[in-house]
């Protein structure tokens, strides 16, 4: 029985009780299994040998892989299973019996995807998030949610025919379908198959101005539906990322870009849930910044802050996730110029958010520090000076989500003089949650059992890990001038009039490309055709019936060509030649 | 745009008064009884001022702190007394300043695309 347990990959557990789920109308039963079978998938994984196919099949002539753990994945599988948990929890209040059943399949098709061994095993799930992740989506049931999701749609189905035609290129070079072995190794990105996995990847991992369906989609889901969308897709692509192309300088520059741009926008955004996504693009910049690094001797480093702060990424921005979902609960909207002062009426939520907004900040004794500090001490040590630049002006940056919008504007600031329950006890058991996670995993390890080396000791590289100072003198006090200084240049201007004041409106964005200016060439292309069509099939009749009345002239029985003796008798001669060039060429022929 | 704009906002949305913390103090009474333990003290009158100068004061600590520890920099730059920080203030202030810029060339209206939120629907939403 062990060993039968033991092969039993956590994700297709998910999976299976997610289609349970989506058919099971008793509430109570229903809501206990979204809760079990997440905890059970953390028993699984957890006693889970590393190293090792722990399950196999063959299809159509490929070997798959369907359950691998490595030092890799183990702690994206398990950031993923402590989501789909919390989301879990944080989606009880709602007897919604679909959203339930999508959410635990997406979150174990992700799960299944990062622990898959193979290409092939990958594609699959990678499709079903893809699909799961519509249906989310589309439980918002508004117009604007339909729109955003069918693009979503759209662009993850491009991602997955990229992959799908990028891994039939690397079968076909390598001559087999499993993963590159070893953590660290990867592929080089030379030759168009490695490009179109690399692009298949970017697409889900958000890369510049492939990141408008994240910033579009997100912010239009349901509540609870927003919470389940910021876990996955993104980390399963920087998953990817780290497996396949770990050390490949495109990387660190799109990834700085990604973490710097989107705090610009961010700043005047008015949505909050629009402000969170951005907010995660630009952490995601981050980890894909640490992946571009990762060789030579800082690749040990690299990849454990991109593995590590994927970790925590998917809990703090999980967490303000979360809180804004709470917001939209109670107050009906997530536009920060109708929001403002609401710690009067929910000071519980409000202190999670700022929990939140400092764990995003990366301030001391919160998780991110533990990570984002690995990341910049890697980009150090390769030496690449504007990146590092980009990465600390980000890290300023990110303040703008962190600490202006979701703790400030929506908190405090002044007051909407909306006065509401404080959000309901299962969503801030999830908060809470979240947050008690946010804090244990960074503080000094001083009581065993808790603290950031926990963390440390499940990504790639332990001794690595261990290894590095976090919670030297100089590290403190550098991320602390950074944020403290930082704070007080917002202050300041404030203090001035100088800060651009929150409005409502929309941030265009780069899905204005298709939005946009695409719509209106498709539209103008539509009425062009709408006059021209009709003109050019007008011309071409009044030509044909032309040429036709020529030819009918010339050449009908009653016709020039055949009146007068010449031309019968041509006619004759022509049909005798004929024939005797036929016989000819059949004699010779034979 | 949405389509009612609050009391205290001109069509733009703008705040016509930059006057606040003149909540009726007998609104405390419909409070929830944390907030006023724990974040009451934010809407006093003197309270932004407070905690702008208690700013300054913690940025100068640590600014001098960087008198105390070596940072053991890879790069010049890092060499620069107080570098962290005032590189923080400045990159913020940059970004913050730029949000002139951008809010002016790319905030548009909120139905641009066409898919904002009708009333009928906003209503038909509250029902479900």
């Amino acid at each position: 029985m062990p060993e039968l347990l033991a092969s039993l990959n956590p994700g297709l557990l998910l999976i299976a009780a997610g289609v349970l789920c989506a058919l099971l109308p008793q509430r109570q039963i229903r809501q206990a299994l979204t809760v079990a079978v997440p905890l059970l998938g953390l028993v699984l994984l957890m006693q889970a040998p590393h190293g090792q196919n722990l399950a196999e099949a063959r299809m159509m002539g490929l070997d798959l892989i369907l359950y691998r753990v490595d030092n890799l994945n183990f702690v994206f599988a398990l950031a993923f299973l402590i989501a789909v948990l919390l989301n879990a929890v944080y989606a009880m209040h709602d007897d919604n019996r679909l959203h339930d059943g999508v959410a635990l399949i997406y979150g174990g098709a992700s799960v299944a995807a990062v622990l898959a061994g193979d290409l092939m095993t990958l594609f699959i799930f990678w499709e079903i998030t893809a699909i799961s992740s519509v249906v989310v989506i589309l439980q918002a049931r508004t117009r604007a949610a339909y729109g955003a999701s069918m693009r979503y749609l759209a662009i993850q189905i491009l991602s997955g025919v990229l992959l799908l035609n990028g891994a039939a290129w690397y079968l076909n070079a390598n001559d087999t379908l499993m993963l590159p072995g070893q953590v660290g190794e990867g592929i080089d990105l030379d030759g168009p198959g490695a490009w179109l996995l690399f692009i298949a990847f970017g697409i889900k991992a958000a890369f510049p101005l492939l990141h408008s369906w994240l910033v579009d989609a997100y912010p239009k889901a349901t509540v609870t539906g927003a919470v389940v969308l910021s876990a996955f897709t993104t980390k399963l692509a920087v998953y990817t990322l780290a497996r396949f192309f770990p050390g490949e300088t495109p990387l660190v520059w799109l990834g700085a870009a990604m973490a710097l741009f989107p705090v610009f926008l961010a700043l005047i955004e008015n949505d909050l849930r629009k402000v969170l996504a951005l907010g995660l693009v630009s952490q995601n910049g981050f980890m894909l910044a640490a992946i571009g690094v990762a060789s030579d001797n800082h690749m040990q480093t690299a990849l454990n802050g991109a593995a590590g702060h994927a970790f925590v990424c998917v809990i703090y921005m999980g967490l303000l996730f979360m809180v804004t979902g709470a917001l939209i609960h109670r107050t009906g909207t997530a536009k920060i110029s109708e929001l403002g002062g609401l710690f009067r009426s929910m000071p519980v939520t409000a202190i999670f958010a700022i929990i939140g907004g400092l764990t995003l900040a990366a301030v001391p004794l919160f998780s991110a520090f533990a990570t984002k500090s690995l990341i910049i001490e890697a980009v150090k040590s390769s030496s690449a000076f504007w990146v590092w630049i980009s990465l600390y002006a980000a890290s300023a940056g990110v303040l703008a989500v962190g600490a202006l919008k979701v703790p400030f504007h929506a908190f405090f600031g002044r007051d909407s003089g909306k006065r509401v329950d404080e959000a309901p006890f299962n969503m801030l058991l999830a908060m809470g949650l979240a947050a008690l996670l946010c804090i244990l995993v960074g503080l000094p390890g001083v009581i065993p059992g808790f603290g950031y080396e926990v963390l440390y000791n499940m990504l790639p590289y332990p001794e690595a890990a261990r290894g590095y100072k976090l919670f030297t003198a100089s590290h403190v006090l550098t991320q602390l001038q950074l944020l403290v200084l930082a704070l007080l240049a917002f202050m300041l201007l404030r203090r001035l009039g100088l800060y651009p004041s929150e409005k409502p409106g929309l941030v265009l964005d780069s899905d204005w490309i298709y939005r946009r200016v695409g719509y209106d060439l498709a539209s103008w292309a539509n009425r062009v055709w709408k006059k021209a069509g009709p003109a050019m099939s007008a011309g071409l009749n009044r030509g044909g019936a032309r040429l036709y009345h020529r030819i009918e002239a010339a050449s009908s029985p009653q016709g020039q060509l055949s009146r007068g003796l010449v031309s019968q008798s041509m006619a004759v001669w022509t049909a005798v030649i004929l024939g005797i060039v036929l016989i000819l060429t059949l004699i010779v022929a034979s | 745009m949405s389509d009612v704009i609050p009391p205290d906002r001109d069509e733009t949305g703008r705040f016509v008064s930059a006057k606040r913390s003149d909540t009726p103090t007998d609104d405390r009474a419909n409070w929830h009884p944390l907030a006023r333990s724990l974040f009451g003290w934010t809407t006093g009158a003197k309270a932004p001022a407070l905690l702008f100068w208690g700013m300054v004061l913690l940025g100068a600590l640590l600014i001098l702190g960087d008198l105390l520890v070596d940072h053991k920099s890879k790069f010049e730059i890092q060499n620069l007394f107080g570098f962290y920080g005032f590189f923080g203030f400045i990159a913020f202030g940059v970004i913050i300043l730029a949000g002139w810029l951008l809010g002016y060339l790319l905030r548009r209206d909120e139905d641009y695309y066409g898919d904002a939120e009708t009333a009928q629907e906003r209503a038909w939403s509250e029902e479900r």
